[in-house]
């Protein structure tokens, strides 16, 4: 039976136009803004940061933001020919933005780093970062191609895309726009004994930039790749300007991945 | 005249204060956040993407960030002395944040990458991404600086400024470039004075915000192209020589990277 409460209701309709201010506005109304950021912890071998996100009350849109996390430096690679080396690739980046529901559950994970094939000639690949949920599909970032050494002096020195040059239509990825950049180029040496080693790892796109992760050599037995590299960026890789050695250096992990949601 | 929907109306001041929570609102109001790309193809040769964009619904407010394409690399360049090689720039930054009306179209252009592939000792320039509409006058983002060779040993390796912009440039709020690549260092062998050079290396540069990285190095080899596309906005690759004197070869730069258009609305 009607009661007086469903009488009294007011339509939109029934409101002069530009007469409801902000003032009237309850204090959390529209006020939905905000961005979560997904990562694991910056160290040399993280399992990244794997969760469950639930879309907050009056979230109607979100933009998800990932990159993956960045391949690994290669090993000192030594046999009885000096070697040159190519620097890591950071991780890729991908967005979509959707519509979603309050409630909604994303399954979420930042990818991490592990230590890999890292005395080797061949580092490991970064892993991917990837969200899954209501108006996803197959949504992720790529990481990175791993660094690497050869003594083949015909391979070409100009860096390259590396991994794979990805769909900026993001369509095998799930996204809106995707791109990832250039691996390191080989650092130039030549014959045995060789010295002066230039290498740079490369970073993510819209994140940690260009260049910035560099390893060089003038003469040296053994330099591993000893530092941390920032978030989606490539590892260090070990070097040496000598051919023969037992050494063992190893390179490094790169950096582990991140998720950005913005959400209104 | 006055009729009974004219009368009734309610006016916002007879509302309690705080008293309206979103859940009074049509499911649609005041949620129309949106991101959207305007990209070329990645590939050489790329037209870039020009199109018209009308804002959405309920929009009021669009924020424009423009990239322009990256220069294009120069050719191999060799002559009767050995050349060092000045990486590409990267493609120019804009940004400008506007108000709109639901319906405005605008003009929209993603850079292509010029269509430029030289032998010569010089690349190109890249291409302007822009916008046109209401509330915009002149916004574009400038294309990169094309890479160069030359054979004179005294010239500065430092990077620097091609175009020093000012921050409110090309009708925007906030702009800048980054320095083209640097003159690459090459060691020569002693023994062949000036010609025959080797160990080049140099870079070319990233557009701002986005931050690629491309790079070019040689020990010794006849002619390496640039071979490559490089990511979006980024300078292309030069190609190399460390002889001289190669007047049959040719070898040919690669284009730059692509402009793009981001743009966020409320």
């Amino acid at each position: 039976m009607a009661t007086y409460s469903s009488y009294k209701k007011i339509s939109g309709a029934s409101l002069t136009d530009g007469s409801v201010t902000d003032a009237k506005l309850e204090t959390n109304a529209f006020k939905n803004y905000n961005i979560k950021w997904i990562r694991g912890c910056l160290g040399s071998e993280t399992p990244g940061c794997c969760c469950q996100w639930t879309v907050p009350t009056g979230v109607t849109r979100v933009t998800f933001e990932l990159w993956g996390s960045g391949g690994n430096g290669h090993g000192l690679c030594v046999n009885n020919r000096c070697q040159h080396y190519a620097g890591a690739q950071g991780g890729y980046y991908n967005i979509k933005t959707i519509s979603t529901k309050e409630g909604c559950q994303y399954s979420i994970c930042a990818a991490g780093v592990y230590p890999c094939q890292s005395v080797e000639c061949y580092a490991c690949d970064g892993c991917v970062s990837y969200v899954n949920g209501y108006n996803l599909s197959n949504f992720c970032a790529l990481g990175g191609k791993g660094g690497c050494a050869n003594s083949s002096w015909n391979t070409m020195c100009f860096s390259d895309w590396a991994r794979c040059c990805s769909d900026p239509s993001g369509s095998h990825w799930g996204g809106d726009f995707s791109m990832g950049t250039h691996g390191g180029g080989f650092s130039g040496s030549f014959n045995c004994h060789c010295y002066r080693h230039t290498e740079c790892s490369s970073g993510a796109p819209f994140l940690t930039g260009g260049n910035f992760v560099t390893n060089e050599l003038t003469e040296c037995w053994m330099r591993c790749g000893c530092h941390n590299v920032p978030y989606g960026s490539g590892g260090q890789g070990g070097q040496t300007t000598y051919c023969g050695s037992n050494c063992c250096g190893r390179g490094t992990t790169g950096g582990s991945g991140v998720v950005k949601i913005t959400y209104f | 005249m006055a009729n009974y929907s004219s009368y009734k109306k309610v006016s916002g001041a007879s509302l309690s204060a705080a008293s309206l929570d979103s859940t009074k609102f049509d499911p649609n109001t005041r949620k129309t956040f949106g991101v959207k790309w305007i990209f070329g193809s990645p590939n050489s040769c790329s037209n870039g993407c020009c199109c018209a964009w009308s804002v959405p619904a309920g929009v009021k407010k669009v924020q424009w960030e423009i990239w322009g394409s990256g220069g294009s690399g120069a050719g191999a360049c060799s002559t009767s002395r050995c050349q060092h090689y000045k990486g590409a720039g990267g493609g120019y930054y804009n940004n400008q944040t506007i108000t709109v009306t639901p319906g405005d179209v605008y003009s929209v252009c993603a850079a292509g990458n010029g269509l430029c592939c030289r032998r010569e000792c010089d690349g190109c320039r890249g291409c302007a991404s822009y916008v046109n509409g209401t509330n915009l006058s002149n916004f574009c983002a400038i294309g990169g600086y094309e890479a160069y060779a030359n054979g004179s040993w005294s010239s500065p390796c430092e990077s620097y400024w091609d175009c020093c912009l000012q921050a409110g440039a090309n009708g925007g709020e906030f702009g800048f470039g980054s320095h083209s690549g640097a003159f690459g260092g090459a060691q020569w062998w002693f023994a062949h004075g000036h010609c025959h050079c080797i160990h080049q290396q140099t870079r070319a540069t990233s557009a701002p915000l986005i931050g690629t990285e491309v790079q070019m190095s040689i020990n010794y080899c006849w002619m390496r192209c640039g071979c490559w596309t490089v990511p979006y906005g980024n300078g292309g690759q030069s190609a190399m020589s460390s002889y001289c004197g190669g007047g049959n070869c040719c070898g040919t730069g690669g284009f730059g990277g692509p402009g793009l258009v981001r743009i966020t609305y409320y």
